[in-house]
């Protein structure tokens, strides 16, 4: 108990209630932008379907299924660190306030996961260029 | 009696839950941010080495220069990467300034880090709806040509 009271000297004033208002609806767009994206790739698959036959449609879609999944995973966890950031902002309520936060905590860790694992593979395609000479001939 | 009566009042407080969660947050944004310079470093290096092909290209089949296409394309590549080392670096300024505040009991410190977080989801709510609007289009192309 007591050193919850040493932390308790900082408070969201109602300048951060304010960006955090701002931050929770672009996140909430941001989320339902992306889930529109999802059904516009899915649309995009099946129309291409058409054109390239239905193997390669298949697998182009076996593809995207990884990306999707994960972007769907996301933009849930963004969503509702979103929800709940407004609500506890709306009516201070510190329950959905540290819910919320727990969610964006949630969601930066995913991102800190494939950032780190896009950088890994982006280093070894350069390493692979600069191997097979990729680099520098035109 | 201060303290008691700052507990008991009908702000948000940053309690030792939140806390936590936002010592994390800044741990991973830091993260997230150091990976996305890296990305941002290779991908001007890969743009600056298509762009070099495409001069090279250009005095090889003496052609009068890039075509428009190649031209946008690579307008294209250069702002998408000053648009993610941009984000990168709210990130990296999101997570010093909680870093300090929650370090230092900086209320300064804390509202300047939501307010970085503030831009930062600025900017992706744009990229993000561009991306849309890119797709919807390719979208509407696919189907326009499917009905010829």
């Amino acid at each position: 108990m007591n050193n919850t009271e040493t932390i308790f000297e900082l408070k969201i004033d109602e300048t951060t209630k304010n960006n955090f208002k701002a931050v929770s609806l672009w996140a909430k767009i941001n989320a339902v932008v992306a889930f529109i994206s999802i059904g516009i790739s899915i649309a995009t698959i099946i129309l291409t379907a058409g054109m390239i036959g239905a193997d390669a449609a298949g697998s182009l879609f076996g593809q995207q299924f990884i990306a999707m999944s994960i972007s769907i995973l996301l933009n849930v966890v963004l969503l509702s660190a979103a929800k709940n950031i407004q609500k506890a902002v709306s009516f201070t309520d510190q329950g959905a306030f540290n819910k919320g936060l727990g969610e964006l905590a949630r969601y930066l860790k995913i991102i800190g996961i494939l950032f780190i694992v896009a950088s890994i593979l982006v280093i070894i395609i350069f390493l692979f260029l600069l191997l097979v000479g990729g680099f520098g001939r035109g | 009696m201060e303290e008691r009566e700052n507990i008991l009042s009908d702000d948000l407080l940053i309690d030792p839950v939140s806390g936590g969660y936002l010592r994390e947050s800044t741990s991973w944004s830091k993260v997230t941010a150091i990976a996305g310079f890296i990305i941002s470093i290779f991908f001007f290096i890969f743009v600056y080495q298509y762009i070099s092909m495409l001069t090279e290209s250009r005095s090889v089949f003496r052609r009068s220069g890039p075509s428009g296409q190649e031209k946008l394309t690579a307008v294209f590549y250069v702002l998408a990467g000053i648009i993610h080392f941009a984000l990168s670096f709210l990130q990296f300024k999101y997570a010093g300034n909680m870093q300090n505040a929650l370090r230092n009991n900086d209320q300064g410190s804390l509202i300047a880090a939501f307010n970085n977080l503030k831009i930062f989801s600025l900017i992706r709510m744009i990229v993000a709806i561009l991306v849309v609007i890119m797709f919807a289009l390719i979208l509407v192309a696919l189907m326009d040509k499917q009905s010829f």
